[in-house]
């Protein structure tokens, strides 16, 4: 049996919802209540990133620079050498889709404890259409050396990944959600950066979520069940570094894999499983997420529901898979 | 740039901005470029209604002397009532006389004019409220505020 506490009624209609950027807005204001180094700045979107609970409770820590995001995170980057924790937030398709080269320049390569924190990426940020739904994040952000990145599943382990993150000396990526999403986990569920959890056991498949995907899954699991099937569900929340024991360990047992992402697959999540399976235990891999295309205008859920990224429809996906899919894998 | 590099003169080319988005460095990288270029087939009609969403843009970001950087940075610069139609486009004819320069045309505006629960206030910036301020912001215009028969009711 998986230790991982879930929520209760996980598969009922009316499963708690809240947007993870909420949590970071918890987690922030903790942060900066435990530790007076911690600032937070800003472009434009105070409100909608959640920092406004932290500005009103530290308004002499809070700096708004505008719809600046190059500025934002240069400006950050100066204020952590000389000693703060910052925060800098915005939508993910600015903050770092517009200012890569200064996240890797005066934060990675000068290992400042920067963090970036992209809010409403993925598809599901809905009516804004493609030029505001943030999914090559992942990948640009995975590449940078001495970058840390982070996808919480849902608004608790956002707020959990901001105390960490406050504490990490690290750079990070913090990746957000705009719409509520299903709680899974609880108060009483681990979180440490750099760790996956196992949230349910199984044989017959993984499968690997990051960030809200990971809801997905088990939605996903639950049906498969019902169809004689048992698949084991690994919650990602740090895409870089990658719990490879954790992971390697699930498929030594399963032989197949399945990863889940809100963001394109190629360099995102599922690149990194297939970077880590390639190198350590060759299994067969179906990676389910954004294929080389960019997202389109509609609701959250039809949107979701369109491009395949449902439970119901990665069932329909792993079911597929596991029938024409021999479990193999090999050591190297 | 087909300008410079073509020798085309008759194509006049239009953009249209917000004015907190001039927060960006990439707007004045452009800026800078075409004053160096001299595109005078360029304008930029700017609407300036003094907010973003975070606030006020003078609190935000100030953006002012507006007038003054655009000039510094080689631009023709016009100022209008950007509700008076015929201002506006009396300021665009100029600007196509202007021909050893970039055009800016700053257009003052009010945010959310002709909706008095809206004017100035910049939290409808970014947000629909519901479905029923939309209804009753469409009503105030078609109507005038209650002054005409709007022909959807």
């Amino acid at each position: 049996m998986s230790h991982y506490p879930l929520a209760d009624n996980l598969y009922a209609d009316d499963v708690a919802q809240e947007p993870t950027r909420a949590g970071f807005g918890r987690g922030l204001k903790a942060a900066g209540e435990a530790d007076e180094r911690v600032v937070a700045l800003c472009a434009d979107l105070t409100e909608s990133t959640q920092m406004h609970l932290f500005r009103d409770a530290f308004p002499e820590r809070f700096v708004e620079v505008g719809i600046a995001e190059q500025n934002l995170v240069t400006v950050a980057s100066g204020m952590a050498r000389a000693g703060k924790i910052p925060f800098t937030s915005s939508y993910a398709a600015f903050s770092p889709g517009r200012n890569w080269e200064q996240i890797r320049t005066t934060i990675c390569l000068n290992d400042q404890p920067v963090t970036i924190v992209g809010s409403h990426a993925g598809v599901s940020v809905g009516p804004d259409g493609a030029t505001h739904q943030m999914l090559e994040d992942i990948a640009l952000m995975r590449v940078l050396p001495n970058m840390v990145v982070i996808a919480p599943g849902d608004s608790i382990e956002a707020e959990k990944a901001t105390r960490a993150i406050a504490e990490s000396g690290k750079p990070s990526y913090l990746r957000l959600a705009r719409e509520k999403t299903p709680v899974f986990s609880t108060e009483h569920s681990p979180f440490v950066i750099g760790k996956a959890y196992v949230l349910r056991e199984g044989h017959d498949i993984s499968l690997l979520g990051t960030g809200t995907m990971t809801y997905q899954l088990l939605v996903a699991a639950n049906e498969l069940e019902k169809h004689g099937l048992s698949a084991e569900v690994v919650h990602v929340p740090t895409i870089k570094p990658l719990d490879e024991d954790t992971i390697l360990h699930s498929i030594t047992k399963t032989g197949r894999v399945l990863t889940a992402e809100e963001a394109q697959v190629k360099g995102g999540f599922g690149g990194a499983i297939a970077e880590l399976l390639s190198e350590r235990k060759p299994t067969p891999l179906l990676r389910v997420g954004m294929l080389d295309r960019f997202g389109e205008s509609g609701a959250p859920n039809e949107l979701l529901d369109h491009f395949g990224l449902t439970g119901a429809k990665i069932a329909e996906k792993a079911k597929a898979f596991i029938h024409t899919t021999p479990q193999y894998h090999r050591d190297y | 740039m087909l300008q410079y590099i073509d020798k085309q003169s008759h194509r006049f080319v239009y953009a249209v901005t917000g004015d907190g988005e001039l927060n960006e460095g990439n707007i004045w990288e452009a800026v800078m470029f075409a004053g160096k270029y001299k595109l005078s087939q360029l304008t930029v009609i700017i609407d300036r209604n003094n907010i973003q969403i975070d606030g006020s843009t003078e609190d935000v970001m100030p953006l002012e002397s507006l007038h003054g950087k655009w000039e510094s940075f080689g631009w023709h610069v016009q100022e209008v009532d950007g509700h008076n139609v015929e201002s506006l486009r009396d300021a665009i004819n100029m600007s196509k006389a202007i021909t050893n320069q970039p055009s800016v045309i700053i257009a003052h505006t009010i945010p959310g004019k002709g909706v008095d629960f809206m004017e100035y206030d910049y939290h409808w910036h970014g947000y629909g409220k519901s479905p029923d301020d939309y209804k009753r912001a469409l009503h105030k215009l078609r109507t005038l505020d209650g002054k005409i028969k709007g022909e959807h009711e």
